[in-house]
């Protein structure tokens, strides 16, 4: 697209003649773009019709070539909890799922039963469980099994904690915080009550968990132990003479049934933002254009005879707040506008998996559902 | 499960239990860029049963093929995504450790 572009309306019958194939350019721009007005944009749905451009002889409809060959990504920021990525050329029911996939259905591990021993802490029972389950806990989810009710809790399911803090009287308060909570690998330690006596006297007493084997003897496991992935998180706060003891067991869910099994702290996506000059903006206009904008979109260039001009410096950053258009007449000058297929994905995940792995898994996800249906089809 | 007429297979309502919009949508995308689709849409009964009803027209093929295709092609995108997903991130990984050297 050219920086600017004439306004004049010509008819229909005087405009330049496309070649076969292709769409003109108002159309184009109506089919790619996504025009934000001051009131409200326009032109947001993708025109998914295959036959919507049949009389232009333009074939509108999905080749999977066309999508293979035009598609691309490109990584901006990777780090270990966060990633900034695009996406270019793709639709957004499809980066919708994406999105909808890593906030609501990758597993993760999360407090799920507490089991409280002692608790004479002003917090409540029911409030420190509910912080308990909050806390990210650094296991990789693809470890472990889903437990269902009828199963008993073992190695290959549940991650068991433990948290046992006391203030001492006397002494000053104490903050627990999550470097407390120490990971138990053999299973639970809370002896279940019986009311038969054993018939063997020498065999193990039966705990709340059934581990058959010790969970740090797991190759994956050995080498980084699970804990949460905080160590500063305040859990309570005690005063003197107070005390808590509890066990806490973590299950794999998914942010379906409880937002503590959320993978991503958040993940988001926003459009390209396209930001066009109609008509030449110069000298003082130029100065109150760059003025304007909030983060700093526009740029003076001097152009000669000491005129100045202002140009488009930064478009990605424009967030769309509508500043450059606010006012009288300068709908006339600035053209915001939305690429409709170039999606700026941003997944800032909590720590237990990296955020590159969590978008693979979320297409895997896509995938199976995907087969699922056919299989149920057919 | 399929809700059709058993003389005319070109219409019918396919009600898929435990889905919502994530994969409604995504095959609406899919199906509405068919060229022997004539119409296509979905609709969530209600918000609290997971269930959605997609229901396609088509020109002549029956309806569960144009479905069965349409699912197809999302795999195939979903796949191309991930590859070139992989790829970009493992340029993206040994790019960077030249930058910091440069620096």
């Amino acid at each position: 697209m050219n920086g600017i572009e004439g306004n004049t309306k010509i008819s229909a019958l005087d405009m330049p003649d496309v070649p076969m194939g292709l769409l003109p350019p108002h159309l184009e721009l109506r089919r790619t773009r996504v025009l934000c007005a001051v009131d409200a944009p326009t032109h947001t749905e993708s025109i998914l019709y295959s036959g919507a451009y049949a009389s232009m002889g333009v074939d509108n409809s999905l080749q999977l070539d066309h999508f293979c060959k035009t598609f691309r990504i490109e990584v901006n920021k990777l780090t270990e909890e966060d990633m900034e990525f695009d996406m270019i050329g793709i639709d957004p029911s499809i980066a919708n799922a994406f999105r909808r996939i890593l906030i609501a259905e990758l597993p993760t591990m999360a407090i799920e039963k507490v089991l409280i021993a002692n608790n004479t802490s002003v917090i409540q029972d029911e409030v420190l469980a509910h912080r308990l389950g909050l806390i990210p806990i650094k296991a990789d989810p693809r470890l472990f099994d889903f437990m269902s009710e009828n199963d008993t809790p073992n190695e290959k399911n549940t991650i068991v904690f433990k948290l046992h803090v006391s203030c001492e009287k006397g002494g000053p308060r104490l903050t627990v915080k999550t470097d407390e909570l120490k990971w138990l690998p053999s299973g639970s330690d809370f002896l279940l009550e019986t009311k038969e006596v054993p018939s063997n006297p020498t065999s193990k007493p039966k705990t709340y968990t059934s581990f058959s084997c010790s969970q740090d003897s797991l190759p994956e496991l050995s080498a980084n132990p699970i804990g949460p992935k905080h160590p500063d998180i305040i859990i309570a706060k005690l005063g003197p003479g107070q005390e808590i003891e509890l066990e806490a067991h973590a299950v794999k869910g998914m942010g379906k049934t409880h937002a503590k099994w959320s993978p991503v702290s958040t993940a988001w996506y926003r459009m390209l933002p396209e930001v066009v000059l109609l008509q030449e903006v110069k000298d003082a206009k130029a100065e109150e254009l760059v003025k304007k904008c909030p983060v700093n979109v526009f740029d003076i260039e001097d152009i000669a005879k000491g005129n100045k001009r202002a140009t488009v410096a930064r478009p990605r950053d424009c967030t769309l707040c509508r500043e450059c258009i606010r006012g009288d007449d300068w709908e006339k000058y600035v053209a915001l506008r939305r690429v409709k297929n170039h999606f700026i994905f941003t997944i800032e995940s909590t720590g237990a998996v990296p955020p590159e792995v969590l978008f693979t898994e979320a297409v895997k996800i896509l995938e199976d559902k995907c087969e699922r249906v056919i299989t149920e089809l057919s | 499960m399929e809700h059709g007429s058993l003389t005319n297979h070109k219409a019918s309502t396919f009600s898929l239990t435990d889905e919502d919009h994530t994969l409604a949508n995504a095959v609406r995308f899919t199906l509405n860029q068919d060229p022997r689709v004539l119409f296509c849409g979905y609709s969530i009964p209600h918000p609290s049963d997971a269930r959605v009803n997609i229901r396609v027209q088509t020109t002549g093929d029956p309806a569960s093929e144009v479905l069965k295709d349409a699912c197809q092609d999302l795999m195939l995108m979903c796949q191309h995504v991930r590859s070139t997903f992989d790829k970009a991130v493992v340029d993206f990984k040994m790019s960077k450790p030249i930058e910091d050297m440069n620096i």
